[in-house]
């Protein structure tokens, strides 16, 4: 009963979640005041308090631009292990994550001297170009050499461009005056704080887009699993799939990571949670990675509210922290087997 | 009838399989020997499709098979390897209905289910169904693996021939699923419209269940026909370079080396 219904008890919380998300930050707000702002918001009041500019301006885009980053991030994990076939891949490890970092310091350190500006759209634009050149050259380096297994290649190269990508923020961090640097460590653990609706117009759009284009390809993906040449026989163009899924994951990290910056773990534990809940259909694996992913980046952001309150953790310190203890105890307590 | 015209495989310039013609007919077990390197794994990667030949052609029921779609093929030719591996946990039913894949957009229809229910009861896994594919032991996993890919080809009919394709499949089973495994296959080949090809290794097996045998060496096909014809001692000896003892009991040939 429990386990027909876990989707249902998963909706549920993530929406008290998303709820406690709104209630509680810096000023407290009560119930009513919550209601009172939502229903203003919703009728197009413009006699506003400033409880409710808060809510409207600050809390309401940050909680639900956090399910969507949850849900981009968890569904890019979902689908670069299942392309890889291989349970401890992050959607960063193609180079994306580390692409958007290098963006950003370079912004964080260089931005007063570029020439051209986007106002609050510069850094978000830098990164996510970051995330684009770094993944485009992963993948380009990776498809030009016939050498081996293509899967494996992508992989190693991967790890080879985000080492570069890596020491190119380690470089500038050196070079970087004070504040610049702590930007650039600010930016790589990760913060909601910079919401705003723009953000959650951009990164929902993306999310839901290529959650819906990755449900297209979750039966090829199932026949993935049992390795490429089985795919074959199965009629599936692996390096068609391959192509696709890339362009997928790469729309859905360097979106959500050009806001919010570098947020580790929830890409990589997500997955796992729901296939031990639910198995490795990739039909339910993606949706209920999409809902499990918001719900969870949801939790770590109110802690990382709350925690040190007013002043604020960030998040990724706080998904890592609380992810990896319960990742371990779930590995040692189910019958999971690789 | 599957019909393989003058087929040829070369890697740079050595050439692996060299101009063989050769065909192939529903309820028909055929089974390729030949010793390590003659060929056989090359010609069943070409029937299967993951190589593509320099020359020659392969048609099935006069139509060529490269006019066919990726999907079409994956509807007509199932292939059934030696070694499989499930990179994550799932469900034995949910393995099973992999097989039905090519059939169906996004929710499988009764009839594959069907298809998928009698494919496990033919390998004794339907007890199974729920369980966590990978919980289970190795020779259970293909077993699993084995009602798959029945379930790929299993409803061909009189203008849907079908082809399975069977890479070493014996290699990790004991004797007693061997014989079974192949008692299986003959009953489903005689009984459905399939054609079977598969490469063994193991003489004794190739010579009790199939129909017609096919010797390779360098890449050339030396010989073909019933297996009485072809488990000769020349035969055996020009392809293996060893000296098989051949006996006669209660009217069945046995190889002895």
């Amino acid at each position: 009963m429990i386990r027909k219904n876990q989707f249902l008890i998963l909706l549920i919380f993530t929406v008290l979640i998303f709820l406690i998300s709104i209630r509680f930050g810096a000023v407290q707000m009560s119930t009513e005041q919550v209601l009172s702002g939502i229903t203003k918001w919703v009728t197009g009041d413009t006699n506003l308090t400033l409880y409710d500019r808060i809510l409207i301006d600050i809390r309401l885009p940050r909680a639900i631009l956090t399910l969507f980053v949850g849900a981009s991030l968890a569904v890019g994990g979902v689908l670069m292990q299942g392309l890889f076939i291989n349970p401890i891949i992050e959607p960063g490890l193609i180079g994306t994550s580390s692409g958007a970092a290098f963006g950003a310091s370079l912004y964080f350190v260089l931005g007063a001297s570029f020439s051209i500006h986007f106002g609050e759209w510069t850094l978000p634009i830098i990164a996510c170009l970051g995330a684009v050149l770094s993944t485009f050259l992963v993948f380009i380096l990776s498809e030009t050499n016939r050498k081996g297994n293509s899967t494996t290649h992508l992989l190693l190269t991967g790890i080879a461009i985000n080492s570069l990508f890596l020491s190119g923020i380690g470089f500038l961090s050196y070079l970087a005056r004070d504040p610049q640097a702590r930007s650039i460590t600010f930016w790589s653990l990760g913060s909601l704080s910079g919401a705003n609706w723009h953000a959650v117009i951009l990164v929902g759009f993306s999310t839901l887009l290529c959650i819906l284009f990755a449900l297209r390809y979750a039966k090829q993906l199932n026949a993935l699993m049992l390795g490429t040449t089985e795919a074959f026989h199965l009629g599936v163009n692996v390096k068609n799939l391959k192509i696709k899924i890339f362009l997928i994951n790469v729309v859905l990290v360097s979106v959500a990571t050009a806001f919010v910056g570098i947020i580790g773990f929830v890409g990589l534990i997500v997955p796992h949670f729901v296939r031990i809940l639910k198995g490795s259909d990739h039909r339910t694996l993606l949706i209920g990675s999409a809902v499990l992913g918001g719900f969870l980046l949801s939790v770590a952001d109110v802690l990382a509210r709350l925690l040190l309150a007013p002043a604020e953790l960030p998040i990724g310190i706080v998904t890592t922290v609380v992810g990896a203890p319960v990742f371990v105890y779930l590995l040692r307590k189910n019958q999971y087997n690789f | 009838m599957l019909k393989v015209e003058n087929l040829t495989y070369k890697v740079k310039d050595k050439i692996l399989i060299d101009g063989i013609t050769m065909h192939f007919n529903v309820g028909e077990i055929a089974i390729v020997l030949g010793a390590n390197g003659a060929g056989k794994s090359t010609l069943l990667g070409l029937l299967s499709g993951q190589l593509k030949p320099n020359s020659g052609k392969l048609s099935l029921v006069d139509k060529l098979m490269k006019d066919f779609s990726q999907i079409e093929l994956a509807q007509k030719r199932a292939v059934l390897s030696q070694h499989n591996v499930l990179g994550f946990p799932m469900k034995v039913s949910e393995v099973v209905l992999m097989g039905r894949y090519p059939y169906f957009e996004s929710t499988a229809s009764k009839k594959d289910l069907g298809i998928c229910r009698e494919a496990m009861s033919l390998f004794g896994v339907e007890k199974f169904a729920d369980r966590n594919m990978l919980s289970l032991s190795g020779g259970e996993q293909q077993r699993v693996h084995f009602a798959r890919v029945i379930a790929q080809v299993m409803d061909a009919s009189e203008t849907q021939q079908k082809i399975l394709l069977l890479d070493e499949p014996l290699t990790f089973l004991d004797i007693k699923f061997q014989l079974e495994f192949m008692e299986i296959i003959q009953t489903f080949c005689k009984t459905k419209n399939v054609m079977v090809v598969g490469v063994l290794h193991d003489l004794n097996i190739a010579l009790k269940y199939a129909d017609r045998l096919f010797m390779l060496k360098n890449g050339q096909l030396i010989a073909q026909g019933k297996p009485a014809n072809i488990i000769t001692p020349k035969l055996i000896e020009m392809t293996f370079g060893i000296q098989p003892n051949i006996q006669e009991l209660n009217g069945k040939i046995q190889l002895y080396f």
